[in-house]
């Protein structure tokens, strides 16, 4: 007989014994006593009133995620950087950009807002905007669309900018109507 | 004959579901035993095994209505019930429990032997012990169902979520690591023989 065979055979042999051994194990008798207790207590309680407790603890937690979550939110708001050029003097267009758009037609308060500090910007950190195409009337909604300009159209305007790329990525704000009321692009 | 059991134990699943105190408790005293011995093997300790009982009975009151006798016996998916308890247990507590040596029957001697015999099927079984529960929970699983509990390999395979290939193949390397665990236990019981130099 082999070793192997040997250590089979006492293998066998343990886990027989072994089996025996916890054939008579029994679980404590006081666990179906407290079970009985516990089914009868789960049976008095009205379906209804066990229904109602999930649909609170449910809620309870449904309410505690979106709190985290919220909170979670909030918390990356305030952790995420937000960049702020300090307010200055936008660049001043061309004469030719002045020549397509006289600062006269815009509403003094809608071109005050304009020139204001931009908090987002298309390509770098320092950036203008360049009043074009037709008047902005006072609290019109603009839509700011972000598209790619060839450098030639831009200098056609009279606006001159630094690169070499062929096109510059710049936000074209568009009045309600449709047409360009100006021009957000990197200096 | 089993399909006799299944039936009865679907007829006490209906009357526990509709809210039968004595079916309960029927269907308690019939499986009770089963979920108990499978704790106990699997993590070492009686009250942690009376823990896992509890769980398993009470999410069984619970879910009594949800029961469905075609997808599987009762045994079963109580073995699978008390599998998933066992495993949060262990994923929880993280280290197994010393041997439960108190609950060992101090009569479970072969009557036949000698004492001699009996003293070593002694030492092996309590190696077993150790062996099994050293065991990774996979593999421990096997042992203690197929080898200990005498379940089919396929309502082990049913019990685990497993195929019966799995089953047989784990249990194989199953009995290759006990069967090393143990050539070990036995060497280090066997007082090893040293030479040792007196000085004077």
């Amino acid at each position: 007989m082999t070793r192997r065979a040997v250590d089979e055979t006492t293998l066998t042999r343990a886990l027989r014994a072994l089996a025996e051994e916890e054939g008579h194990v029994e679980t404590p008798t006081h666990i179906e006593a407290a079970l009985i207790a516990r089914f009868d207590e789960y049976r008095r309680t009205p379906r209804v009133r066990r229904r109602r407790t999930r649909t609170l603890v449910r809620g309870a937690a449904t309410m505690a995620a979106g709190v985290m979550l919220f909170g979670a939110v909030m918390l990356e708001r305030e952790l995420t950087p937000v960049h702020v050029d300090p307010p200055r003097r936008p660049a001043m267009p061309s004469d030719t950009a002045r020549r397509v758009l006289p600062s006269t037609s815009i509403a003094p308060s809608t071109a005050a807002a304009i020139q204001g500090p931009i908090e987002s910007r298309p390509n770098g950190p320092r950036s203008t905007v360049v009043l074009v195409g037709g008047p902005m009337a006072n609290g019109e909604l603009v839509q700011v669309v972000r598209m790619r300009v060839d450098r030639s159209a831009l200098n056609a305007l009279g606006i001159t900018q630094n690169g070499s790329a062929d096109t510059v990525e710049v936000d074209v704000l568009v009045g309600e109507d449709g047409v360009a009321r100006g021009l957000r692009l990197p200096l | 004959m089993r399909e006799e059991s299944a039936g009865a134990d679907s007829d006490l699943m209906r009357r526990t579901a509709a809210g039968d105190r004595d079916a309960f408790a029927a269907l308690y005293r019939r499986h009770q035993a089963l979920v108990f011995r499978f704790a106990r093997l699997m993590i070492g300790s009686a009250e942690a095994a009376e823990d896992v009982v509890q769980e398993v009975f009470l999410g069984l009151m619970r879910g009594a209505s949800r029961y469905d006798p075609a997808r599987s016996t009762l045994t079963t998916y109580l073995y699978g019930a008390a599998r998933h308890q066992v495993r949060r247990r262990l994923l929880r507590d993280r280290l197994f429990v010393s041997i439960d040596d108190t609950a060992h029957d101090p009569c479970g001697g072969n009557p036949g032997g000698t004492a001699a015999d009996d003293l070593s099927r002694q030492r092996d079984v309590r190696d077993l012990r150790r062996a099994i529960l050293s065991l990774p929970p996979r593999y421990r699983e096997i042992v203690v169902l197929c080898e200990l509990q005498d379940v089919s390999y396929a309502d082990a395979a049913q019990a685990i979520g497993c195929a019966v290939g799995t089953v047989r193949s784990r249990l194989h390397r199953a009995r290759q690591l006990l069967t090393q665990k143990m050539q070990r236990a036995r060497a280090c019981a066997t007082p090893a023989r040293a030479t040792v130099r007196c000085e004077v």
